[in-house]
């Protein structure tokens, strides 16, 4: 149901720029995948091709639909279903933790009741429980701009969460948090991974991160998958070859667990 | 260096001494040379006054306090004037390139010693910029007079009919000049073609005094005028402020308080149609091409249309001095207004959370309504209450063209010329106006 196929697709920006070449890929119903790979190898791209926030050609299949070609309709109803997660949080930073989360629902309820803000008591109570599976419920109704980085990107998580989603993509989500914080972030996707068996792809940079909670790793190089297998069989040459140079600290997050 | 010396003089570096503050002495002097033209003490005497000024101006942004210098500015002042009332006198005979080239030799004089004091008080400068300015003062002078020449300028100044055209011109010259002596100091050749372009926007501005007859002398000719102007509106007649039971027209109470519901209605309106057209008109929170082209399109098109047009078409399609055409009008004049003040701070909102929310299945209405409205809602209240004070003031004219209100009064009783009626009605609406104005600013300030 929430298999993802890429199908020879590629990006192309407007300005002409190739971010992404040709790339075959399948991901499972469940799956946690790490993508790796240096700035502008294409990780990003390669997430938002899934939801069509991209101009991706060839084929990207998400459950039974397809990306590509798709009507606005069309678009919408597979990004309902596919929650994401940024690597600046994107949060209103004006508006309530809770109508922050609530914009998770906007796909679900009708246009008009959303856009007046009158919500049902259902997507309310769903957006509760998203984030009491955060751990950060006491914080409902503060201001987005008054809570911490890592509380912020756990209101994104939420707001992920409050689609239902099958699918998550989460791009970059601790490159803006501390190394204790990262670990926290990290440890509550993985959990939200297992727990509610949602498809889950994380791009990352820090490659200690990627090794302790991955378990599929693909490598990214000029737009193309350099590698792809489990990541008890990645080594550093393997890094190496991804990144095309030697592994430095830069690249490691360090502190390894609370 | 002596043994009193602080010593943390000697580790925090100084703070370089900016360029532009040459330019004020420079547009100081200038400006009391032009006057000087007209009227006024001998020459020399003038350039000394104008030279100790000069050096006031110093001491007060603590460059220089020494007795070395305020000598060194007076006589600098005494003959660079004396020199460019030479070449004034000059113009009787002729007007030629060398009339420009003497007016620039004293320029470039008073900017020699103004250079030099600067270079002695000032550690980081080096005398071949203090050198290359006081040319640069002089080259300027000399760039402008000849444009001047170019455009006859100089003998509209000997027909002796335009005084203030003689004022203006130095003006131009000494600013210009200024500009580019002070900016010598960072990097003549790079700042040439601004200052050319200031200097030409002074010679441009010249010609328009003179073309529409600006005249200082008449301004104080007509002054005696105002004694019986005066004598006309006062004292005030507030006996119009309240006529029961009386149409607006003869009742200056309920005339301003429809002026007051122009405007509220006006900015109401136009302000909720502005908030879509503003987001629409913006391309990240656009639907579409055709949508944004069409908003902004309108948008532009409206705010070139002035509120005095839409209240005579309005008075003209409901009712001449009917409170509604007002209103119609007040509704464009607002729309406008607040697209233009919108738009621009649609336009620099933080992306971010847009993408959110399209990647959460979002229509476009609803991102705007959801992720882009609340970065901008503080901004499009303080807005709107700008607006209405606008519409205020806006309103009161438009009832002079048939649209209503308290300016329709204000009209009618100056038709009469019942002065003292239009005295107190101009009190009044002045009262309004500050009341309003000072209300506003204080919500716009708890916004924030």
């Amino acid at each position: 149901m929430s298999r993802i196929v890429f199908t020879n697709a590629s990006v192309t920006y407007p300005g002409g720029l190739v971010a992404l070449k040709e790339v075959d890929l399948t991901i499972e119903e469940g799956e946690f995948v790490v993508v790796v790979g240096l700035s502008g190898a294409g990780k990003s791209t390669l997430l938002r091709s899934v939801n069509g926030l991209v101009p991706v050609t060839g084929s990207v299949r998400v459950g039974d639909r397809e990306v590509v070609g798709a009507s606005n309709r069309e678009i919408r109803e597979i990004r309902s279903d596919v929650g994401m997660i940024f690597q600046t949080f994107n949060l209103v930073n004006r508006s309530t933790v809770m109508s922050n989360v609530l914009m998770g629902r906007l796909s679900k309820v009708s246009r008009w009741r959303s856009m007046l803000g009158v919500w049902p008591a259902h997507d309310k109570e769903i957006a509760l429980q998203s984030l009491e599976r955060v751990g950060i419920v006491e914080k409902t109704y503060i201001r987005a701009s008054d809570l911490s980085g890592g509380q912020q990107q756990r209101v994104g998580i939420a707001r992920a969460l409050a689609q239902e989603p099958k699918i998550i993509l989460a791009d970059e989500p601790v490159a803006s948090l501390d190394p204790v914080t990262s670990h926290i972030v990290m440890r509550d996707l993985k959990r939200i991974n297992r727990d509610l068996g949602i498809t889950t792809i994380i791009n990352l940079h820090f490659l200690d991160l990627a090794r302790q909670y991955g378990e599929r790793l693909i490598g990214l190089r000029d737009g193309e998958v350099a590698f792809d297998g489990s990541i008890s069989n990645v080594d550093d040459d393997i890094f190496r070859d991804i990144y095309g140079r030697a592994i430095t600290p830069d690249d490691l997050v360090g502190e390894a667990a609370l | 260096m002596t043994a009193l010396a602080e010593p943390d003089l000697e580790v925090r570096p100084p703070e370089p001494r900016r360029s532009r503050d040459f330019v004020g002495p420079v547009v100081v002097f200038t400006i009391l040379l032009g006057f000087a033209g007209i009227s006024g003490p001998a020459g020399p005497v003038w350039g000394a006054i104008v030279g100790a000024l000069v050096f006031g101006l110093f001491w007060w942004i603590r460059l220089t306090r020494s007795i070395a210098d305020a000598v060194v500015l007076v006589i600098g002042g005494a003959v660079g004037y004396s020199l460019f009332n030479l070449a004034l006198a000059a113009r009787d005979t002729g007007v030629t390139t060398a009339v420009g080239a003497q007016a620039a030799l004293g320029v470039a004089v008073f900017g020699l010693a103004a250079g030099w004091v600067m270079y002695r008080n000032s550690p980081g400068l080096t005398p071949i910029p203090i050198l290359l300015s006081g040319a640069a003062y002089g080259g300027g002078a000399y760039v402008v007079l000849l444009t001047a020449v170019a455009l006859g300028l100089l003998d509209k100044i000997r027909d002796g009919e335009q005084q203030e055209l003689t004022v203006a011109l130095f003006v131009a010259v000494s600013i210009a000049s200024g500009v580019i002596g002070a900016t010598a100091n960072i990097s003549f050749w790079s700042k040439l073609p601004s200052s050319f372009a200031v200097g030409f926007t002074f010679i441009i501005s010249v010609l328009a005094w003179n073309e529409i007859g600006f005249s200082i002398v008449e301004v104080f000719t007509q002054m005696s005028r105002i004694t019986e102007i005066l004598d006309d509106f006062l004292p005030p007649d507030f006996v119009w402020i309240k006529s029961p039971g009386q149409p607006p027209t003869f009742n200056m109470g309920k005339a301003l308080l429809e002026t007051f519901q122009i405007a509220i209605v006006g900015a109401t309106i136009g302000c909720t149609l502005a908030a879509p057209l503003s987001f629409y008109a913006s391309r990240p929170t656009s639907p579409n091409r055709a949508v944004y082209w069409l908003a902004k399109s309108f948008l532009n098109v409206i705010r070139t249309i002035p509120d005095l047009f839409w209240a005579v078409l309005f008075a003209t399609a409901v009712g001449f001095g009917k409170p509604f055409a007002g209103a119609l009008a007040m509704i464009m004049f607002s729309t406008a207004i607040m697209g233009k003040l919108l738009s621009e701070t649609v336009d620099a909102i933080n992306l971010g959370p847009l993408e959110a929310a399209r990647a959460a299945g979002a229509t476009n209405n609803q991102t705007i309504m959801k992720a882009a409205f609340p970065q901008i809602a503080p901004n499009f209240v303080a807005y709107a209450l700008y607006v209405f004070e606008l519409n205020i003031r806006a309103s009161v004219v438009i009832g002079f063209v048939g649209a209503g209100g308290i300016g329709r009064l204000l009209d009618e009783r100056r038709q009469f010329f019942q002065w003292d009626q239009v005295m107190a009605i101009v009190i009044v609406i002045f009262t309004a106006v500050i009341v309003i104005e000072a209300i506003s600013i204080y919500v716009r300030r708890k916004l924030v």
